[in-house]
């Protein structure tokens, strides 16, 4: 029984004393409580993308040596407030030459896409908004609405860079979604699923019970994922769609005022469920260590609460320290040229991800789960996590020592200045 | 235009209110032109619009060590989106079309600044056959910033001015808009 | 029959395909762990109204070709400055009373036109017109990019053989302005306390003009 049910039912007993099994009413309260969590979700979308707006630019700002937004309130945390009230009382510009109807729609279009995905992403142990049993697919199905939207506002746009943006993007997505489905094949074919609850529920709390560390596949798919994630998200380098160096803005480059905010919002919102998806597949998602699903599920009142705000919260962590990678990434590469793009996703992601199908299949008909070969694969694939990430903080420290030295020479102050301390 | 030899009338130029640089008013008014123009001003998306050496300046002040980007001052590429269209250097009478087709271009609220003496009177170009003695003739102009280039510091400057002549405004009347020349 | 230039090396193609996968995994990692460090470093920024340890306008170097500032008690009218300026930003006019003495009609710089060249400056034998650090000229109307030196009638032309000291740099310009310089003032509340740089900006009521030497 997932928490809208289960919230569903409380209402009844408490507030109509009534019994849900056979209560005439029980699916309308069923659709207001369902209306309430899209609300909640929408709030959710909506206040998250305001302030990661604002980390990214600071972000960016402290990678480029320079600060990023800090005036508006405290440190600027204010930021994205002025801009979406800027945007939202801009004046809507409808070009005189564009397909009215068409220009008018695609920013919902997007977003409904982009939003579509928040319906089955286990935000907590029993926090879904409906847990389908198709839920993979329907992700890929109804993230790739968005190419629609893209292609109706570069079409309706009549501007050449727009329908470039949307061409483009169109092409993007499409290739993409061949290396980020089989990618996700490896988990469902790991998990036996496809449904997300049940991906979460064949992973572990522990990194060791986590897809990624199952075996040297998944490992390497979780990376091919994330790159085709990345593109299918036109976030740099991925970001042709609309590079300001060729095409100006691309497809939204007829956008003013609300309808950009829908567009830029979108993006934000695609950061954040990408990040979610490759959390829920290959992170161990909401899993908290040492308790098991059915040990939660299994409590009541407020330790209930409890458990699923902790379990909320750990995957709340896991999906914002990835957005925070794909916002570094964004900031690392430089954009790709549109044949290396299309390169890199036929000749490179597709054939590998396949190869990692290939892989976790023969690895799940030759080492049994829980065996003595399937523990030292584990073991052996955290240890390889741990060295990746000593390895990055090492060569972290070394750049920075070298510059240090420089810094101390030329500027007779010190370079080391942490990003919790704000300018 | 002044009657006293004091040079600047200095009425012309309402007197500054300190708010442009430090960290804006956090009390949201019940006001609503305080909260509008408080998003305004502090949400100033400047066109990248560069024909000249000015614009080197343009893009210097977006960079590391004038950064326009405290200021929530950040360029975008397209007209539709930005508030503020710097002219950063030299027009000739071939692009003074297309000044005027991006001024067009721009949503309401816009607003314009001069940047460097080309665009505020033609500057050193002033006596060429092929050059616009100054962009206000051509699209009415908010800020001038003298300078040839003016240096970074300077357009953050008028960055600020420009914060400064959105405060001084009614939501309502600016609605409006301006028209296109 | 033999070709001239050897047919070019093929690389190895599954060599190739791997390492380029090889590249791009290892330039990915290098590029993200440097943006990495960065995280750690200093920013380089100045941020300029306010938050500097002291005004911009005193980082600059003392040579920096900022707003043009004519000291009138020191100014002959002889219009070098005038006719050295390639742009003609500078219009000078004065007029004779009947005892001889010359008086300052109007004395114009035309900021908007000026590309701060420094020809004029260079070519003041007197040290009247110079250039000041100042930067923070913006203005709403174009008329006000003009600044009127004359600043009330009766201003005499000075005289070579005996000139007042000059005028610090930038008082001029700040006396003449209301709100000049508005942004440099909100500077640093923590002011170095050593700082032996003149303070200029102090200086608004420096030795009054003694009117010539009539
Ligand atoms: S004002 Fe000076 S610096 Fe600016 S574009 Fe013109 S010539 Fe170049
Ligand atoms: S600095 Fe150059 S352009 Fe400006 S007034 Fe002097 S001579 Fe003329």
């Amino acid at each position: 029984m997932n928490i809208i049910q289960h919230v569903a039912n409380l209402l009844i007993r408490s507030v109509f004393h009534a019994d849900p099994a056979s209560w005439p009413w029980t699916w309308l309260v069923q659709a207001v409580v369902i209306g309430i969590a899209a609300f909640l979700a929408f709030a959710f979308v909506a206040i998250f993308a305001g302030p990661v707006s604002w980390i990214e630019r600071r972000i960016a700002g402290r990678i480029q040596s320079r600060i990023g937004p800090n005036r508006v309130g405290p440190q600027g945390v204010l930021q994205w407030l002025a801009d979406g009230v800027k945007c939202w009382l801009k004046e809507d510009l409808v070009p005189a030459a564009a397909d009215r109807p068409l220009f008018l729609a695609a920013p919902y279009l997007v977003f409904t896409g982009m939003f579509g995905a928040f319906v089955v992403l286990p935000f907590g142990a029993q926090v879904v908004a409906a847990d389908l049993n198709v839920g993979i697919l329907y992700l890929l199905a109804i993230t790739s609405l968005v190419v629609v939207g893209l292609l109706m506002a570069g079409w309706g746009s009549n501007s050449k860079w727009a329908l470039f943006g949307g061409v483009r993007s169109a092409a993007q997505l499409v290739s993409y979604e061949v290396p980020s489905a089989f990618s996700l094949l490896c988990v469902v074919l790991l998990a036996g699923t496809l449904s997300t609850q049940g991906i979460v529920a064949a992973q572990g709390g522990w990194p060791w019970d986590w897809f990624i560390f199952r075996n040297p596949f998944m490992f390497a798919a979780f990376f091919l994922y994330f790159t085709a994630a990345i593109a299918e998200g036109n976030r740099t380098p991925f970001d042709l769609p609309e590079a300001e160096s060729e095409i100006v803005a691309g497809y939204n480059i007829e956008y003013s005022g609300m309808r950009f905010l829908f567009f830029l919002f979108a993006e934000w919102a695609n950061i954040w469920i990408m990040a979610a998806i490759s959390a829920f597949a290959f992170l161990g998602g909401w899993q908290i260590p040492g308790i098991a699903p059915e040990q939660i599920a299994a409590t009541k009142g407020w330790e209930f609460v409890g458990w699923q705000a902790l379990s909320w919260t750990i995957f709340l962590v896991k999906a914002t320290f990835l957005v925070f990678v794909v916002i570094q990434i964004r900031w690392t590469l430089p954009r790709l040229r549109v044949d290396q793009l299309m390169i890199t996703c036929w000749k490179y992601l597709v054939p590998l991800s396949m190869l990692m199908v290939l892989g976790v299949l023969v690895l799940l008909a030759l080492v049994p789960e829980g065996g003595g070969a399937d523990t030292i694969l584990r073991g052996a694939m955290v240890g390889l996590g741990l060295a990746v990430v000593l390895v990055s903080a090492l060569r972290v420290r070394r750049t920075f020592r070298v510059d240090r030295e420089h810094y101390r020479e030329m500027e007779g102050r010190d370079l080391w200045y942490p990003p919790y301390r704000l300018p | 235009m002044t009657d006293t030899p004091a040079g600047r009338d200095p009425t012309a130029q309402a007197p500054l209110c300190p708010t442009g640089g430090d960290s804006a008013p956090l009390v949201v008014t019940t006001r609503i032109d305080d909260l509008v123009n408080w998003s305004r001003e502090n949400s100033i998306w400047y066109l990248l619009f560069a024909t000249a050496c000015c614009g080197i300046e343009l893009m210097q002040t977006g960079g590391p060590r004038t950064d326009l980007d405290r200021f929530g001052a950040v360029f975008r590429s397209s007209p539709r989106q930005s508030d503020l269209l710097i002219v950063a250097g030299t027009i000739t009478y071939k692009m003074a079309d297309r000044v005027r087709l991006i001024y067009a271009q721009m949503a309401e609220p816009r607003y314009v600044m001069a940047m460097g003496s080309c665009a505020n009177c033609g500057g050193l170009f002033q006596q060429s056959y092929s050059v616009v003695p100054g962009v206000d003739a051509i699209v009415p102009v908010d800020i001038y910033l003298p300078g040839c280039p003016p240096r970074p510091e300077a357009l953050n400057e008028a960055i600020l001015r420009v914060q400064d002549l959105m405060k001084s405004e009614h939501w309502a009347s600016r609605r409006q808009g301006r028209g296109n020349p | 029959m033999v070709p001239a230039v050897p047919p070019p090396v093929r690389p190895n193609p599954v060599r190739a395909y791997f390492g380029n996968i090889r590249r791009a995994v290892s330039s990915t990692f290098e590029g993200m762990t440097v943006t990495m460090s960065w995280l750690f470093r200093r920013p380089s920024t100045i941020q300029y109204p306010d938050r500097t340890e002291k005004p911009v306008r005193e980082m600059l170097p003392e040579t920096y070709r900022g707003l043009l500032e004519v000291d009138l008690s020191r100014c002959t009218a002889c219009l070098l400055c005038a006719k050295t300026c390639p742009l003609g930003c500078i219009s000078i006019e004065t007029c004779k009373h009947p005892d001889g003495a010359r008086e300052f009609q109007t004395f114009d710089i035309d900021n908007g036109l000026c590309m701060f060249c420094g020809l004029c400056a260079e070519a003041c034998n007197f040290d009247a017109l110079a250039h000041t650090r100042e930067f923070e000229a913006s203005v709403s109307s174009a008329e006000q990019l003009t600044v009127r030196f004359v600043d009330r009638p009766g201003r005499l032309v000075a005289k070579a053989k005996d000139l007042p000291p000059r005028r610090p740099r930038g008082s001029i310009l700040a006396a003449l302005i209301p709100g000049f310089g508005r942004r440099r003032r909100r500077a640093a509340p923590p002011e170095p306390p050593a700082s032996p740089a003149p303070a200029p900006a102090a200086g608004a009521e420096g030795p009054e003009n003694p009117e010539g030497t009539a």
